[in-house]
């Protein structure tokens, strides 16, 4: 049996389900936890969600446009977590850690 | 387009010039080329009618990437200008690693993509060229552990509101079946006429509203600009309050407005209840805070929920509204945030205490505040009134309970913009240390005091480019 027919019989929508609990557990994590590093995982989880939904749409109308998008977003989400990391390193340097539930110095 | 294109190959040499060295000649040069994009740019705003604007780039831009027409030209121009008021203003510290003048620069690149985006792949990649240089100026301060908190905190909301906005992108694409603004638009009219409801497009709109909020800090999406403004150096910070606050609008207005107007009874009301929320918030918030620049915060955040009218109106009445009150804000912010930074000397305390004997000092930097703080609470005779009488006259009719809302809000915030006057004017036990005020300084502090008035006394003066 030819491995590519298990994906022809999915229609659209489970792509659309799997992507928006994919996407509702990064959410979900960024809501809750407190770890910095943690916090950058789970933001990358939601962007890869979007990932999947673009190239599945864009699958499934034949239209390239969605492919390039995905293509954008990671190189954007290389460069964003490259900036992300450095800045979390230089706190790191000044506090000795990475919990943002200690940043309560600015509030009001 | 070729504005753009000086900016962004100025940017990389200012970027690489400025490295360990103070910021005396990379100012200078980014003055030049802000200059050169702003000529540019009129040049392209008076000759948008007769030819195509990409000119002798036709051939090698995609064209249903960009959009040079008049709405988007306006855009920058105003955005352009804003950073030349803030660098014109702000030059002072002559601090060592003039690289963060090349992060601006590319910051300033993203924003003119994201008012002339025609493309959602463009909106996008203009929002993070925008935010991602932000993320490091936010930071910049690398030993102060206040900066520190706000580099954190807004790359963290700034990435998070990123992947949401994409969600709603993705969406949008899935229901439309296409990415391009125009078509978006074709395809979301003809579904209102034919009478279908599309839960895909539904979503997608609502998710996209959700990220555009979070961009504006609007309610409820509010909770992290009052920090992120609080920690960061005062250039990053009236950096944010201008012109990331001008490419924002624009984007918002350009994608809502013009691209998914046809739906407005999708996402209106929620857009109109988020308004009215944010200009009662930002105001009732802004009363309580000790601390002038914590204040000015929250009063942005107040300036964005009347600048969320201008969305929620018919498109032209709303163009033009959002360009006034743009220019309004930008004018007045820029000379409260110098007074600010000067008054502040060199520590880190922003009280409104700090403002104490200005009136002794100087007549001419009293007249500056008086109108400025007259601008931003909407007094008549000021940039400010003009912009909250057209904000206001535009949505009269279809959102009367959004004008009360307003109206509350704005009386509430003539509370807190005078409250320094008792401290500039009638304070006996001045500490302020008088300080030296450059030409440079004087000429920018002067453009801008004209613009409020000017703009104050007659509005027309914006419509003549047209």
């Amino acid at each position: 049996m030819n491995p590519d027919s298990v994906f022809n019989t999915l229609d659209i929508s489970h792509y659309i389900y799997l992507s928006s609990v994919l996407f509702c557990i990064g959410l979900f994590g960024v809501l809750t936890r407190r770890n910095a590093i943690v916090l950058l995982m789970c933001i990358e989880l939601m962007l890869n969600a979007v990932n999947l939904l673009f190239v599945a749409f864009s699958s499934y109308m034949g239209d390239s446009a969605g492919q390039l998008f995905v293509f954008f977003i990671m190189v954007v989400a290389a460069a964003e977590a490259a900036v992300g990391l450095a800045i979390i390193v230089m706190i790191y340097r000044n506090t000795r850690s990475t919990d943002v539930g200690l940043f309560d110095k600015l509030k009001g | 387009m070729t504005s753009l294109l000086i900016l962004f190959l100025g940017a990389i040499v200012v970027l690489y010039y400025g490295i360990n060295k103070p910021e005396g000649k990379s100012l200078l040069m980014t003055v030049i080329l802000l200059l050169a994009a702003l000529s540019s740019l009129v040049y392209d705003l008076l000759t948008v009618k007769n030819r195509n604007v990409l000119g002798w780039l036709t051939e090698y831009v995609p064209e249903n990437m960009l959009i040079w027409n008049f709405n988007s030209i306006a855009f920058s121009i105003v955005l352009v200008l804003a950073f030349l008021l803030v660098l014109g203003l702000f030059s002072r510290n002559n601090y060592i690693g003039a690289d963060l003048l090349g992060l601006m620069l590319f910051s300033v690149c993203g924003g003119m993509l994201m008012t002339s985006f025609s493309n959602l792949i463009m909106l996008f990649l203009g929002i993070e060229c925008l935010s991602i240089p932000l993320y490091v100026l936010a930071g910049s301060k690398k030993s102060d552990l206040a900066s520190n908190e706000s580099a954190v905190k807004y790359f963290l909301m700034g990435a998070f509101s990123t992947a949401i906005f994409l969600m709603g992108c993705a969406f949008l694409y899935g229901g439309t079946g296409s990415l391009e603004l125009e078509s978006i638009s074709r395809a979301t009219s003809m579904i209102t006429h034919l009478g279908i409801k599309s839960n895909l497009i539904f979503s997608g709109i609502i998710l996209l509203m959700a990220g555009m909020l979070f961009k504006i800090s609007a309610f409820p999406f509010h909770f992290w600009s009052p920090d992120v403004y609080d920690g960061s150096p005062n250039r990053t910070t009236v950096f944010m309050a201008t012109v990331v606050k001008i490419a924002a609008f624009a984007a918002f207005y350009r994608l809502f407005n013009e691209g998914l107007g046809d739906v407005k009874n999708w996402w209106g009301v929620t857009l109109a209840v988020s308004a009215g929320a944010t200009i009662l918030f930002g105001n009732i918030a802004a009363i309580r805070q000790s601390s002038f620049k914590r204040m000015l915060a929250y009063s942005s955040v107040a300036h964005a929920g009347y600048m969320l009218m201008a969305i929620l109106a018919l498109p032209q009445n709303g163009f033009w509204a959002l360009l006034v009150y743009l220019i309004a804000y930008t004018s007045s912010a820029v000379s409260v945030f110098y007074l600010l930074d000067r008054t502040s000397g060199e520590n880190s305390n922003f009280s409104f205490d700090n403002f104490n004997g200005l009136g002794k000092q100087s007549k001419w930097l009293s007249l500056i505040l008086i109108v400025s703080m007259f601008s931003m609470a909407g007094i008549p005779m000021t940039a400010g009134f003009a912009g909250k009488y057209g904000l206001f006259s535009s949505i009269i009719t279809s959102y009367p309970w959004l004008l009360y809302a307003a109206l509350i809000g704005s009386a509430i915030s003539i509370a807190y913009y005078f409250r320094v006057f008792k401290h500039a004017f009638f304070s006996e036990d001045g500490t302020l240390v008088a300080w030296k005020i450059g030409t440079m300084e004087w000429i920018f502090l002067a453009l801008s005091l004209t613009i409020t008035l000017l703009v104050g006394c007659w509005p027309a003066v914006i419509t003549l480019c047209k």
